[in-house]
C-alpha cells in the first residue's frame, strides 16, 4: 500500500483516534481517510494499538486513591498507602464508592503508635479504675523492669486471677515483651482494643482523636 | 472512549486548582479522577508493572504538594506525567542500587517491557504488544504519549525533555517500526 504523501493530516490520525480533535478538523480529517486507503488502514490500526496499549495499564481504584491524596495534602501528615493485599487495590472495574475499608488505610506507623499508647492506657487503668482500692488493685508488677525493687508496701499476691484487673494489665504486657514481634493482625486488633478503651479512658489522645481515613466529600 | 476531553477542559482543571487553592478538598477528588486512568497507562508505558497504585498516589500527593510551581503554559495533565516520570526513574534507580547492577542500557529496557508479554492473551494484542515493545524507550513514549493520550507535540516534548520537532520524528519512525512488525508476523 502506497503511504499517504499528506503528512500534516496524517499526523492528526492519532488525535482522531483518541478523540481529542476539535468537532471541525476532526470532520475534515475523516473526508480525507474516507477517500485514502492508506489513512483507512493506518487508522485502523492506530485505534487497535490504542485499545491494547490502553488495556495494558491496571484498572485503579481511583476512590481510594483520592482519599489517600486528600488526607494526606490535606493534613500535611505521612502519605496513608494503598496496602496491596490487605483490600486489593487494583479492581476490575472501577467503583463509585467513595468509602474505602477503613483497615486499609491505618498506616503502620499508626498502629504501632496506637498500640504504644494502648500500652500506656492498660498500664494507667488500674490507677484511673474508681472501684480499684489500694488493697485489692495493685500496679502490675511484672512491668516493672530491672531486679525487683523491695516494695514498701506489702503487695498482696499479684498472681491472683481475680485481682488483677480486667483486660489492663495482661494485655500492656504482651505488648510491651514484644511490639516489634506483633503480625499486623495482632496489632490492628489492639487498634481496636484501644478505640474501645478509648470510650472511657483518656490518655493522650491527641495523636488518637485525628482521623484516619478523611472524610470524603463527594464529588 | 477513556477521556476524550482532557485536551480541551484546561480551564476547568485550571478552577478545580483554584478551588483546591481555597481550601475546597473536593477539588483535589475531581482532579485525582479525571487524571488518575491516564497516570496508570503512562506507568505501563514506561515498563511500571507492580505497584501503579502507589506510584500515582505519589504522584498527586507530590503535585498538591507543589502546585504553587505549577505552570499554568502547560497542561496539569502533562505537568503530572512528569512529576510520574520522575518517581519512575526514581524508582528505577534505587531498585538498581539494590540489585546492585550495572546501567540499564536501552537493550535492557526493552527486554524489561517485553517480558510483560506473558500477560496478553489475544493473539491479535500479542503482536501489537511484541511491535511496541521493538521501539526504543524513547520512541515508545512518544509514541504512546500520541496515540493514548492524544497529546500535541509540545506537550509530549516537555514530558520526555525534547523538542516537538524530534518528537515528530520519534512518532512517525515509532509508527513505521509498528507497521513493519504487523505486516512481518
Ligand atoms: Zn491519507
Amino acid at each position: 500500500m502506497t503511504e499517504c504523501l499528506n503528512e500534516d493530516l496524517r499526523d492528526l490520525l492519532p488525535l482522531l483516534a483518541h478523540g481529542s480533535l476539535p468537532a471541525a478538523e476532526a470532520a475534515r480529517l475523516r473526508a480525507h481517510v474516507a477517500a485514502c486507503a492508506a489513512c483507512t488502514a493506518e487508522l485502523a490500526s492506530l485505534e487497535s494499538i490504542r485499545q491494547v496499549l490502553a488495556a495494558r495499564a491496571p484498572q485503579l481504584d481511583v476512590s481510594a486513591i483520592a482519599m489517600a491524596v486528600t488526607a494526606a495534602t490535606s493534613r500535611g501528615t505521612p502519605v496513608l498507602r494503598v496496602v496491596p493485599g490487605d483490600a486489593p487495590a487494583v479492581k476490575p472495574s472501577t467503583t463509585t464508592s467513595t468509602v474505602a475499608p477503613r483497615r486499609s488505610w491505618v498506616p503502620r506507623h499508626s498502629i504501632a503508635a496506637a498500640a504504644s499508647i494502648l500500652v500506656v492506657v492498660s498500664l494507667s487503668i488500674p490507677l484511673l479504675r474508681p472501684d480499684a482500692s489500694p488493697d485489692t488493685a495493685p500496679l502490675p508488677m511484672p512491668t516493672v523492669a530491672g531486679p525487683a525493687v523491695a516494695s514498701p508496701i506489702d503487695t498482696p499476691d499479684v498472681t491472683t486471677p481475680d485481682v488483677v484487673p480486667a483486660v489492663a494489665a495482661s494485655e500492656g504486657l504482651v505488648v510491651a515483651d514484644g511490639l516489634s514481634d506483633l503480625s499486623d493482625a495482632a496489632l490492628e486488633s489492639l487498634l481496636m482494643e484501644l478505640e474501645t478503651l478509648e470510650a472511657t479512658v483518656s490518655a493522650e489522645p491527641g495523636s488518637l482523636r485525628r482521623p484516619l481515613v478523611a472524610t470524603p466529600g463527594g464529588l | 472512549m477513556g477521556d476524550p476531553k482532557s485536551w480541551t477542559s484546561e480551564a476547568t482543571d485550571a478552577e478545580l486548582i483554584a478551588q483546591w487553592h481555597g481550601g475546597d478538598q473536593r477539588a483535589a477528588t475531581a482532579l485525582v479522577h479525571r487524571h488518575a486512568q491516564a497516570l496508570s497507562r503512562f506507568a505501563a508505558s514506561l515498563g511500571e508493572r507492580d505497584g501503579i497504585d502507589e506510584l500515582v498516589q505519589d504522584t498527586f500527593v507530590r503535585a498538591f504538594q507543589s502546585l504553587d510551581s505549577f505552570r499554568a503554559d502547560s497542561s496539569l495533565r502533562t505537568w503530572l506525567f512528569t512529576i510520574c516520570k520522575r518517581l519512575v526513574l526514581d524508582r528505577k534507580r534505587s531498585e538498581r542500587r539494590r540489585r546492585n547492577q550495572v546501567e540499564l542500557d536501552e537493550g535492557h529496557a526493552v527486554a524489561e517491557y517485553d517480558a510483560l508479554d506473558g500477560m496478553v492473551a489475544e493473539e491479535a494484542a500479542g503482536r501489537v504488544e511484541r511491535a511496541v515493545a521493538k521501539l526504543t524507550p524513547l520512541q515508545r513514549e512518544v509514541f504512546t504519549l500520541r496515540v493514548t493520550e492524544g497529546m500535541p507535540y509540545g506537550e509530549i516534548a516537555k514530558v520526555v525533555e525534547s523538542t516537538e520537532g524530534a518528537c515528530r520524528v520519534h512518532y512517525h519512525n515509532a509508527m513505521k517500526l509498528i507497521k513493519e512488525s504487523l505486516s512481518d508476523d
